[in-house]
């Protein structure tokens, strides 16, 4: 199929005709028109199969991986731009750091209390299993921070993915730092009030992960917390898990 | 082409807009209910309820209503998603509040036509 | 398009969690489900029932239909005012200053006693304030 590829680059638009055959990804065009067209081209990409989150990009007004986009679908003409609300170092390569301060502003990384002491066995089918593992495949591509409309007016606002990230190690009942984390997604211009519940990120995701859940999750957790409502220490069975990992 | 709205951004624009006419029209409200005191304790209440009752006001009661099943309804959906639910389920859950929207703004038409069209 | 750049610092440089509840955010969903019942009733009652003056006049002197206005009236006033601030803060830095909301909260008295001073209008055939 002639398709006609309309790249937003740093100098301007760019438009490129090319040939597709069925089930070529974006990506697969953007290395036709890097090695054929126009070796000037600037776009990031590594595994090619969705699995490190390099190659996001808006692809006809919605984010997507380039290599999860199936061109069959996307008509005969193709809009690539860069990611939003991080700065474009060129074309379509765009500076991580805005995503990557957020997700760090969190602790992402698990703070295991003292008496935890093997690694824990948590039953595939246990509620607290249940709770944490649709959160636990994000590949920190970005696409969610840039579809997210809440980051482009509240600049502070930690966004979808590191919210998703606190929520994750708010629930794991190995974590110490629950009042910590607690305190820092509840701030007023940066926590988890500013979400407006869009569920935009939950749309892009290229993971099936639901941040808006984790953040509605959040919400409800810290409110119970104020009211006093929440359980103030770990069932019996959640004290055996941490004491004796399983 | 530039950035696509998600379903879910427009309805939220929805929910602004129809938010802040609302709100526009308590104080339009207000203010002719206040017209319609005077300081000797009577009312114009019978003269101005004899201009309201005009169809064209009763038209406008429609689009008030549904302006106000619009930021009702999708208030009730965002509540239900902040108790987790239509999260995933987005699709259906904006789908199921302009359903409900429509057949309740058909059962006010129809309960006002005998006022619009008399 | 790039935006403000932020640092970890501080994002994490205020956090307790005693203010770590947004009471606002609460109260807006509280009070928008208040307003299902208060609105919804209003409607219905201006609707289906009878609207010339002195009825009106006699039904308020009924307890509940004094309840269902001026409790329409303090959770209206509360949402859309509440509603209009969240609007402002996102966008306008001056709706952010600590003064702010109390210029929002007098708005709002304003208000709630301008629509009890109607309500009062209705109940006693004449204003507890003079206005109108």
């Amino acid at each position: 199929m002639q398709v006609t590829v309309h790249i937003d680059r740093a100098s301007g638009m760019h438009d490129y005709s090319l040939d597709t055959k069925t089930q070529q990804t974006v990506l697969d065009a953007l290395f036709f028109i890097q090695n054929e067209l126009d070796e000037t081209l600037a776009f990031r990409c590594s595994c090619r199969v969705g699995m490190c989150g390099s190659c996001g990009m808006v692809i006809n007004g919605r984010e997507g991986l380039a290599c999860r986009t199936n061109l069959d679908r996307l008509g005969r003409d193709i809009y690539l731009r860069p990611l939003r609300h991080m700065r474009r170092i060129k074309d379509l390569v765009v500076d991580m750091d805005e995503f990557f301060t957020k997700y760090r502003a969190v602790d992402p990384y698990l703070k295991a209390r003292p008496e935890v002491h093997s690694p824990i066995v948590a039953p595939p089918i246990s509620r607290m299993r249940e709770d944490i593992d649709v959160g636990l495949e994000c590949i920190s591509c970005g696409l969610c921070l840039s579809a997210c409309d809440v980051v482009g007016v509240v600049s502070e606002f930690l966004g979808p993915a590191a919210l998703n990230r606190a929520y994750n190690l708010i629930a794991d009942v190995r974590d110490e730092d629950l009042d910590t984390r607690l305190g820092l997604v509840g701030q007023e211009r940066s926590g988890v009030w500013q979400c407006h519940t869009h569920m935009s990120c939950v749309e892009v995701c290229p993971k099936n992960i639901a941040p808006t859940r984790a953040i509605a999750h959040l919400k409800r957790k810290l409110i119970a917390r104020r009211f006093g409502l929440h359980r103030e220490r770990l069932t019996p069975q959640q004290q055996t898990i941490i004491q004796e990992g399983r | 082409m530039h950035h696509q709205r998600t379903r879910g951004h427009t309805a939220f624009i929805a929910h602004r807009i129809s938010g802040l006419l609302i709100l526009g029209y308590l104080y339009l409200h207000l203010i002719l209910l206040s017209a319609i005191l005077l300081p000797n304790g009577t009312t114009h209440f019978n003269a101005v309820a004899a201009v309201v009752e005009r169809p064209v006001f009763i038209v406008g009661d429609v689009v008030l209503f549904g302006i106000i099943l619009i930021h009702g309804l999708n208030g009730i959906r965002l509540v239900v998603a902040d108790f987790g639910g239509l999260i995933r389920t987005s699709r259906l859950g904006i789908w199921l509040t302009m359903v409900t929207v429509a057949v309740l703004l058909g059962i006010g038409l129809l309960v006002l036509l005998p006022d619009i069209v008399r | 398009m790039a935006t403000e750049k932020v640092s970890s610092e501080s994002i994490q440089a205020k956090h307790d969690l005693a203010s770590s509840v947004s009471w606002s955010w609460i109260l807006q969903r509280f009070t928008g489900i208040l307003l299902l019942v208060f609105l919804g009733g209003h409607l219905w009652v201006e609707h289906f029932m009878n609207t010339s003056v002195h009825v009106v006049t006699s039904r308020l002197r009924n307890g509940i239909f004094v309840v269902l206005d001026a409790g329409l009236l303090i959770t209206v006033v509360y949402h859309g005012l509440n509603g209009l601030h969240g609007i402002l803060q996102e966008t306008w830095a001056v709706a952010r200053s600590w003064w702010f909301r109390y210029l929002v909260w007098a708005l709002g008295l304003v208000t709630m006693c301008w629509g009890m001073d109607i309500l009062w209008a209705f109940l006693y055939r004449r204003p507890f304030l003079v206005i109108g």
